[in-house]
């Protein structure tokens, strides 16, 4: 009881009051949520238009017939009111809107990758965009739609990269930190490299990992424990040091095998750094005109110090 | 009135059984729901593609050569979708040519093109390649190996 005390403690936070920096961060973070949101549908759209049929159906297309979302470019309309919704949602002239999105980012998700091969790139977008429609529906108090949302996304980043470990270890077993899957992991990306640009080579990296099977077999039980321990995150206290180790995880696949998974990258930069004490240290310091607009009436200045008689944070 | 806390935790609960019940019951997958489980299978063999623009025409009925690579990303194709495609082809699904005819049309317009499947699995310690030429692609005619040369 607890350690599940400590977990909800750790992942909403409802009792730690709100600095000015933190609202100001949440709205920088919800922005970037919906101009990649938005970049997303609409790349997705113009690929699934030079599609006729959904030849693999996923999602709700295995039980609706989303064929008719690739006639008449459909799927373009799809994505034009999703970036309207994504405005009314940020703008917050509808509670409804952001939900709307996210369902019609499903459609659109299943439009394109209906050719028998998914992508993950945009799940954990797709993950917040779920916690942002769920905070806006099921709360009045901007503070707490905002700690929402992020204990949301913080609970749904540590499950699926934890889930990822699982997935490794039920199938494959702790050998699949063996180096040498790693070769044949490189070699067949490698291909999809010589596929997408016409030219097959190899880099630094890659030749020193396909020349040392130690070195390969490091890497993958690095990149296996840093999913393992992603639910540390949960913890306020172990938040930054896991995040880091999963960005790392990252930029180790991409030097290593070529993967971008720019998307989580750019999530987990926003979620891992202290941006909100860093604001906070920004306004203070007497630079705050330009973050005015963002901070609520009732949320003291950081530079105006804290009301008499308060514990020397801000007040909620 | 339940607390904001109380309601998160249900909110968060219920989320959960559904991802849970969506993944359990879609083989891992439904977006934004996955279990991620690319890479668990390690160490197996895999088959990827690469096209090529046919070499030259032939005239003494062998299949034509591979000749050079044709980069797919200037054309805002991705590999995995022509590999997905060419394995339903390969398993008999002639509306999946289609799709790759379609996909491919800008190139095909200037050249016939050469799907080259590429094998790779360990053997001992190192990985070994095998290039198997598996579909000729032309605008209008789609010809797969073992079929006899055109």
């Amino acid at each position: 009881m607890r350690l599940l005390r400590s977990l909800w403690d750790n992942l909403f936070d409802y009792d730690r009051p709100e600095t000015p920096g933190e609202v100001v961060f949440f709205r920088l973070f919800e922005g970037f949520i919906a101009v990649f949101v938005v970049e997303q549908v609409w790349r997705w759209g113009l690929y699934a238009r030079r599609l006729d049929v959904l030849a693999v159906p996923h999602g709700l297309g295995q039980y609706v017939d989303l064929g008719w979302l690739l006639r008449h470019d459909l799927v373009l309309v799809n994505a034009a009111v999703i970036t309207v919704l994504m405005g009314l949602g940020l703008l917050r002239r509808s509670r409804y809107a952001y939900l709307a999105a996210f369902l019609l980012m499903h459609l659109q998700y299943v439009a394109r990758f209906s050719l028998g091969k998914v992508e993950h790139g945009a799940n954990l977008l797709g993950m917040t965009l779920l916690g942002l429609s769920l905070g806006l529906l099921l709360f009045d108090a901007p503070r707490v739609q905002r700690r929402f949302t992020l204990g949301f996304t913080y609970f749904f980043v540590g499950l699926g990269y934890a889930l990822a470990a699982c997935s490794k270890l039920v199938g494959t077993g702790l050998h699949w930190a063996d180096g040498r899957h790693l070769w044949l992991w490189i070699q067949e990306k490698s291909i999809d490299g010589w596929a997408q640009t016409g030219m097959l080579a190899y880099n630094a990296l890659q030749e020193l990992v396909l020349s040392a099977p130690g070195l390969a077999t490091l890497f993958l039980a690095l990149g296996l424990l840093a999913e393992a321990s992603a639910p540390l995150i949960w913890w306020r206290r172990y938040r930054m040091p896991v995040l880091l180790a999963l960005i790392g995880m990252h930029v180790g696949v991409y030097l290593i095998m070529g993967i971008q998974f720019r998307l989580f990258v750019l999530e987990l930069i926003l979620l891992a750094l202290p941006w909100a004490a860093w604001i906070d240290r920004w306004i203070a310091a007497g630079r705050s005109s330009v973050w005015s607009g963002f901070i609520p009436r009732g949320h003291p200045h950081p530079a105006e110090g804290s009301p008499p008689g308060s514990s020397g944070k801000p007040t909620p | 009135m339940t607390s904001p806390r109380s309601r998160s935790i249900s909110a968060l609960i219920a989320t959960l059984c559904v991802y849970g019940a969506l993944v359990a019951t879609h083989q891992g997958e439904f977006w934004p729901f996955s279990i991620y489980p690319m890479f668990s299978q390690a160490g197996h063999p895999w088959s990827r593609v690469v096209v090529h623009e046919v070499a030259a025409d032939t005239t003494d009925g062998s299949w034509p050569r591979p000749g050079r690579p044709l980069a797919l990303r200037p054309l805002g194709v991705k590999a995995n979708d022509v590999a997905a495609l060419t394995a339903a082809v390969m398993a008999g699904d002639l509306g999946s040519g289609r799709h790759l005819q379609r996909l491919l049309a800008a190139p095909l317009a200037q050249h016939d093109l050469l799907v080259v499947r590429i094998h790779g699995r360990l053997e001992a310690d190192t990985v070994a390649l095998i290039h198997e030429p598996v579909v000729l692609l032309r605008p209008d005619t789609l010809l797969r190996y073992p079929t006899p040369a055109p």
